[in-house]
């Protein structure tokens, strides 16, 4: 995956919740996720890595396919959070993962609610050293 | 007499006060209040759903009453039968209440006679309160008709929402704001389920500050209970409010800098608001969603190195924030942005129902830390800060005293932290409490949060939540038109809408 992308690593940040409050901080000069060559953007097209964090909707879902399908290939998913990764908080019958397998694939998953800054970097860096 | 009242939870001046407006409601309600009830230090009233238009008329208009608030209107179902609950404030007599209507409807009749019956009451309401417009089926501006539509960004905050805009040249001539998208909580989510499972996870009704919807519920149990809760636990209470009121005021100036492209001080925020939360995460052991309130006491007591390292981290914040200020709005490019545009008046922010920093920067005095006696607020000095024009500069500058007031309270609390023992172990089974309702407030950083809930024992059959963030929301859609197509995201992010407010 270094390879592919060299130096520079899009985001894009998918939904709202909790998780993007840390997401966020990792903009930060305490942080600075930017250091590793990553940066956020708005625009399906130029992202390579897709975060999905936060609640969703049927209609969210809607949206979040669109996104998905928008990016170019070789694309990657990181799913942070509890409520992607397990059953939703705010809704006990929802469940991200189960309904959404069979149209994305994500590669990695972390663990958290909400995820500490720290723990979403290194899931981009393991992303990246992954290779795939 | 001095420590009698300090054991208490709020002052005897404003319990007095309280009973006057209801047995006001009494009087003037003689036929039509079915029942009038004093829940801690909120009114609850049940009428007659076709008195609802005259009730209503009667509290605008009575002097004695006054009320210009319209918070939120909400429908639920308690024990087989349909209620629609209505939230309203007074800002001249400084106090809000509720009221209760029983809709006519039977178990077989179906949803659709339902929601013709909450649209005409909404109807009703409309005469009165302009605000109730936004609570009832509005209609969406067709997207042949809307020329921007705009979608939910990344990184911004705003991001719970899509904005339909109409416009003619490059002024906005209609607005129109759809949360369909942030719609993901279900209404019977916390139905039936107990206080412990409730209270782990309800701070993150609020993503910005999470101790805030924790001290809503706990203090509702309080006043319930009659609680004595100790001056050291409302003393760190008031500290952890105080500090999660900083870092979320930084989020805002944070996300305005963006917008305003200034990358020093969105760096400076970042570190300082950084700063804020490494320090919450020191004393409750998280940083976002703390689950540090309990009924009658906290989760854990202060000790003397968490009490240095408050005194230490204020005294670099204080300075820091001032610095930031200085930097963001000494900038004449910025400050001249800011000024004039998307301002309020007085008149609109009452008629849309907006609380907290919104209604305070149109100069409107209405803060319930003070008015209202909250915790142990009356111990500490502190002003409530007011604007005059209610234009983003105003909102921002306001912002900026509130968190200077803000460390002046933490200061004065860990100055004046009283040794005591802060340990009380209450569980709710043993009490036995029969089916009630509970309603209680505090003054977030988005303005008045308010919980509804109908309890029994340690099980919660209803809740609701009533947040101050949707009425933000209806108050960006009255002040876009007229302004430049190029302001509307400052106009939007100054307002501080929180998505996880508008959630339910």
């Amino acid at each position: 995956m270094r390879s592919l992308v060299k130096n520079n690593l899009n985001l894009l940040v998918a939904g709202f919740g909790c998780c993007k409050q840390e997401i966020f901080a990792t903009t930060g000069p305490t942080y600075d996720i930017s250091r590793f060559g990553i940066n956020f953007v708005c625009v399906p097209e130029d992202a390579d890595v897709l975060v999905i964090q936060g609640f969703y909707n049927e209609e969210g879902e809607k949206r979040l396919l669109e996104i998905y399908e928008m990016m170019r290939k070789p694309k990657w998913v990181i799913a942070a959070g509890k409520c992607i990764a397990d059953k939703s908080l705010m809704d006990k019958n929802y469940d991200f993962t189960r309904r959404m397998e069979k149209n994305i694939n994500i590669d990695m998953y972390v663990p958290g609610c909400p995820p500490r800054p720290e723990a979403f970097i290194f899931a981009v860096l393991r992303l990246l050293e992954a290779g795939y | 007499m001095a420590k009698e009242l300090y054991n208490g939870i709020y002052s005897s001046h404003k319990a007095v006060f309280i009973d006057r407006i209801e047995k006001n409601l009494e009087f003037y309600f003689k036929g039509q209040a079915l029942e009038v009830k004093k829940i801690g230090q909120e009114l609850l009233c049940t009428i007659r759903l076709t008195d609802l238009g005259d009730v209503c008329t009667e509290l605008n208009r009575n002097p004695e009453f006054e009320i210009n608030i319209l918070n939120s209107i909400n429908l639920y179902k308690s024990r087989d039968k349909y209620c629609l609950l209505v939230d309203l404030s007074s800002v001249t007599n400084n106090f809000s209440m509720l009221l209760k209507a029983v809709m006519p409807v039977g178990q077989d009749s179906g949803q659709q006679q339902l929601i013709q019956l909450y649209e005409s009451s909404v109807s009703v309401l409309k005469k009165v309160f302009e605000a109730a417009e936004f609570f009832s089926e509005r209609k969406n501006l067709e997207e042949s008709n809307s020329d921007i539509i705009i979608y939910p960004q990344q990184l911004d905050g705003l991001d719970c929402f899509d904005l339909y805009l109409s416009t003619d040249d490059d002024i906005i001539s209609k607005a129109f704001i759809d949360t369909g998208i942030s719609r993901v909580s279900s209404s019977g989510t916390h139905n039936n389920s107990v206080l412990p499972d409730v209270l782990s996870y309800i701070s993150r009704y609020d993503h910005s500050a999470g101790i805030f919807p924790e001290l809503c519920i706990c203090t509702s149990y309080e006043e319930l209970m009659q609680l004595k809760v100790p001056k050291r636990v409302q003393y760190i209470r008031m500290l952890m409010s105080e500090l999660y009121r900083v870092s979320s005021h930084l989020y805002f100036i944070i996300r305005m800098s963006k917008i305003l492209g200034s990358e020093l001080v969105y760096n400076l925020a970042l570190l300082e608001r950084e700063r804020t939360l490494r320090l919450i995460e020191f004393i409750t052991g998280s940083r976002i969603n703390p689950n540090f309130i309990r009924i009658g006491g906290v989760k854990r007591d202060l000790n003397a190195e968490q009490i240095k390292a408050v005194q230490e981290t204020i005294a670099i914040l204080y300075r820091k924030i001032h610095r930031i200020e200085t930097l963001l709005l000494d900038n004449s490019i910025i400050s001249r942005k800011l000024k004039n545009t998307g301002p309020v008046d007085k008149n609109t922010a009452l008629l849309c129902g907006v609380t907290g920093p919104n209604l305070r920067a149109c100069g409107i005095r209405y803060d319930i830390r003070k008015n209202r006696n909250l915790m142990m607020y009356k111990d500490v000095s502190f002003i409530i800060a007011l604007g005059k024009y209610g234009d983003c500069l105003d909102r921002v500058l306001l912002r900026f005293r509130e968190m200077y007031q803000s460390i002046k309270i933490v200061d004065q609390v860990i100055n004046d932290l009283p040794e005591e023992h802060i340990k009380k172990l209450i569980n709710l089974s043993d009490i036995g409490i029969p089916f009630t309702e509970i309603i209680s407030s505090v003054e977030c950083p988005h303005g008045v949060f308010k919980i509804f809930m109908e309890i029994k024992d340690d099980a919660i059959l209803n809740f609701i939540v009533m947040s101050p963030s949707k009425n933000s929301i209806y108050l960006a859609e009255k002040i876009l038109p007229g302004t430049r197509v190029e302001d509307t995201e400052l106009i939007l992010a100054s307002l501080d809408i929180n998505s996880g407010e508008i959630m339910s």
